[in-house]
């Protein structure tokens, strides 16, 4: 008796997680994705109007310079950000999924081409240099490691134009806020001329280590500086601290979607991690916009990379048009596993 | 020379992390992997109510509360409804991600703007942060150790320890090891907490991953100190080898973060140093006779010695 209960429950065991399995397969939903940046664009979006880190890097440097050179003060430096942020389509994308993107979209794309800047290496020097400047680099990441790249390009540049020498600490917390802390405190003690934060909880540490110092901060990839008390407001930091925000146009990103599908009743789809302040904000920006233009959102929080299949097939069960995702670290290394539900492989 | 006494400064600061460890890892003999969420929760907590312009001692004080309940929490998961120790302790930190974001309102909040305990006493006492943190970790610890110390020689103290050792023992004892069990993880998660709420005023920021690798900096600690300290007999002192093994674990990453390591190589180099003291540790064991580590092998297993006493009569 015994032994026929359990080769029933084995064989109702099998029998389930085969229906389980081939339900899961079935999912394809090709959703038209927007991203908030173009790196993610790349993997799993149709297009956007993206900021590109390398870009904001050369930015950090060219402000890095501007400190050391020219003796710039850091507390009236404003905050800058991407100010033309470049259209990119993705047709391989927009295929797969079976979207045409109008002519009107792809017609005024410049793609996502980096206007590379040839780094001078004998302008970087690991002794006897004329300036030292630190980097702390919150976790290795692809946005991340070109804001790095880029500053550094460009500070090489920069310092090989004026007959100078620098000396570049690049530190890396690998993802350990006590790191974060360390290194700051590591460069304060050995009085670098600045430091150059990636992130905003390595820029925090950095402000909080400099206090009581002169030694200048200068942020990138932060979203939004002013709520995390890095500057008093974006056109007058006020203090050692300043820098580049990565806020991407969320605005125009919107309106972007909404002149890809073509109608003005469109219902978009919010998928982001709810634990990333700078993703919660930009979809709060977002909904914003959504609401003064009367278009009509669903938004799906997800805590890890385990969620996002599920989180799509809730925004597919409610039927969205297309979904956005903000710049966010988790969906930013998940891009590609995005791509792969949406088309159902 | 500045930044060791940074990361001095900093390591005081994860010790009470590391007493929060050693209480549930060494001396209740349960492997509480719940640290993780309870030092991030008591830094949410510290920083929320610092925001809401709490003072700071009210803010760490609740801090410790909280991970007093959280601890609890585990406590009550792993003897009420029979989950296993490991389990119950990842059930509580996952939970406590989402409990943490609420507390918080958002991943991140920053404490330049608001009074700090750092910030307060600095104004008052005129020291530079170096040495204020440096004075102030070490009054910390010492009292928080002095408080363990007595704790732990009461009555209800000495029954947790004993349910640590042998919790069949302690039943047939008449001690409620249940009770035992939710005090021990209650204060264990209270002090990790603790800990939580003096990092997120030190670096001036709470962020929602700041317990990531917690276990793996108090479990190095513990190791480090026990390695160093294994002569020492006293309790009060055992405490302080955990404290001084912290520091050490900290200095060890500055040092490396200072000197031009590269980057990618930082956890392996800690990876190293843990096995290092590991080594040290049991090495120390065999050639040490009088070791008290050896004599707490005695006393699990008293055959062995006696055997080579009656060998060395022969």
């Amino acid at each position: 008796m015994k032994k026929i209960v359990s080769l029933i429950l084995t064989v109702t065991l099998f029998l389930g997680a085969a229906l389980a399995l081939t339900a899961c397969d079935s999912g394809s939903y090709k959703i038209p994705v927007v991203c908030g940046e173009s790196g993610m664009n790349a993997l799993c979006g149709i297009a956007t109007y993206g900021v590109d880190y390398y870009s904001l890097g050369v930015k950090a440097g060219d402000m890095t310079a501007d400190i050391l050179l020219n003796g710039s003060d850091p507390a009236a430096m404003k905050v800058a950000t991407d100010p033309n942020p470049a259209l990119s389509v993705n047709p391989d994308i927009a295929e797969d999924i079976g979207f045409t993107i109008p002519e009107s979209v792809s017609s005024r794309a410049t793609g996502a081409q980096t206007q590379k800047v040839d780094r001078v290496s004998s302008a970087v020097v690991s002794s006897g240099a004329d300036y030292t400047v630190g980097i702390i680099q919150l976790v290795q990441h692809v946005a991340l490691d070109k804001a790095n790249e880029g500053f550094q390009d460009q500070l090489s540049v920069r310092m090989n134009a004026a007959g100078k020498k620098v000396e570049i600490l690049d530190r890396n917390a690998n993802g350990e806020e006590a790191n974060n802390v360390t290194i700051a405190e590591n460069f304060v003690s050995q009085e670098v001329d600045l430091i150059y934060t990636i992130a905003t909880s390595s820029s925090q540490a950095a402000a909080t280590a400099t206090q009581g110092t002169d030694i200048p901060v200068v942020f990138n990839a932060v979203t939004d500086p002013v709520d995390a008390g890095l500057v008093a407001s974006l056109d007058a930091p006020g203090k050692n601290v300043t820098g580049v925000s990565d806020m991407n146009p969320v605005e125009k990103q919107i309106d972007l979607i909404v002149e890809l599908l073509g109608k003005d009743d469109v219902k978009i789809g919010f998928l982001y991690t709810s634990a990333e302040t700078n993703s919660v904000m930009q979809v709060s920006l977002a909904k914003a916009h959504c609401s003064k233009n009367n278009y009509s959102y669903v938004e799906k929080g997800i805590v890890d990379m385990n969620d996002i299949e599920s989180a799509m097939a809730a925004l597919a069960k409610e039927k969205v048009d297309a979904i956005y995702i903000p710049t966010d670290n988790v969906l930013a290394n998940a891009s590609a596993l995005v791509h792969s539900i949406n088309i159902g492989e | 020379m500045d930044f060791i006494f940074k990361g001095m400064a900093q390591g005081l600061i994860w010790a009470l992390l590391a007493l929060g460890v050693y209480l549930s890892y060494r001396i209740l003999d349960f492997a509480d992997l719940s640290c993780e969420g309870s030092i991030t929760l008591g830094a949410s907590m510290a920083s929320m109510l610092l925001t809401k312009n709490v003072s700071p001692i009210i803010a760490v004080l609740m801090a410790f509360l909280v991970g007093c309940v959280a601890g609890a929490i585990t406590g009550l998961l792993h003897t009420k409804l029979k989950i296993p120790p490991i389990l119950s302790g990842i059930l509580t930190m996952t939970a406590l991600f989402s409990i943490n974001l609420h507390i918080m309102g958002s991943a991140n909040i920053q404490l330049n703007s608001v009074p700090t305990l750092y910030t307060q006493l600095s104004g008052m006492l005129h020291l530079s942060k170096t040495y204020l943190s440096l004075i102030l970790g070490t009054v910390v610890c010492l009292a928080v150790m002095a408080m363990l110390y007595w704790f732990f020689g009461t009555e209800l103290g000495a029954s947790i320890r004993a349910t640590g050792i042998n919790e069949n023992m302690c039943r047939a004892q008449g001690i409620d090891t249940d009770l035992t069990k939710i005090i021990g993880l209650a204060i264990s998660n209270g002090l990790i907490a603790l800990s939580g709420a003096f990092i997120c005023q030190y670096q001036g920021y709470s962020n929602i991953n700041l317990g990531v690798g917690a276990i793996v900096i108090g479990l190095a600690s513990i190791i480090i100190g026990e390695a160093i300290f294994s002569k020492v007999k006293n309790f009060f002192f055992t405490l302080g080898g955990i404290v001084i093994g912290a520091v050490i674990y900290r200095i060890v990453v500055a040092v490396v973060l200072y000197f031009n390591m590269p980057t990618e190589d930082v956890k392996i180099m800690t990876a190293f140093v843990v096995i290092a003291a590991l080594f040290v540790s049991k090495y120390a064991n065999k050639i040490g006779k009088k070791h008290p580590a050896a004599k707490h092998d005695k006393k699990e297993e008293p055959s062995i010695p006696e055997e080579k006493e009656v060998k060395d009569n022969a």
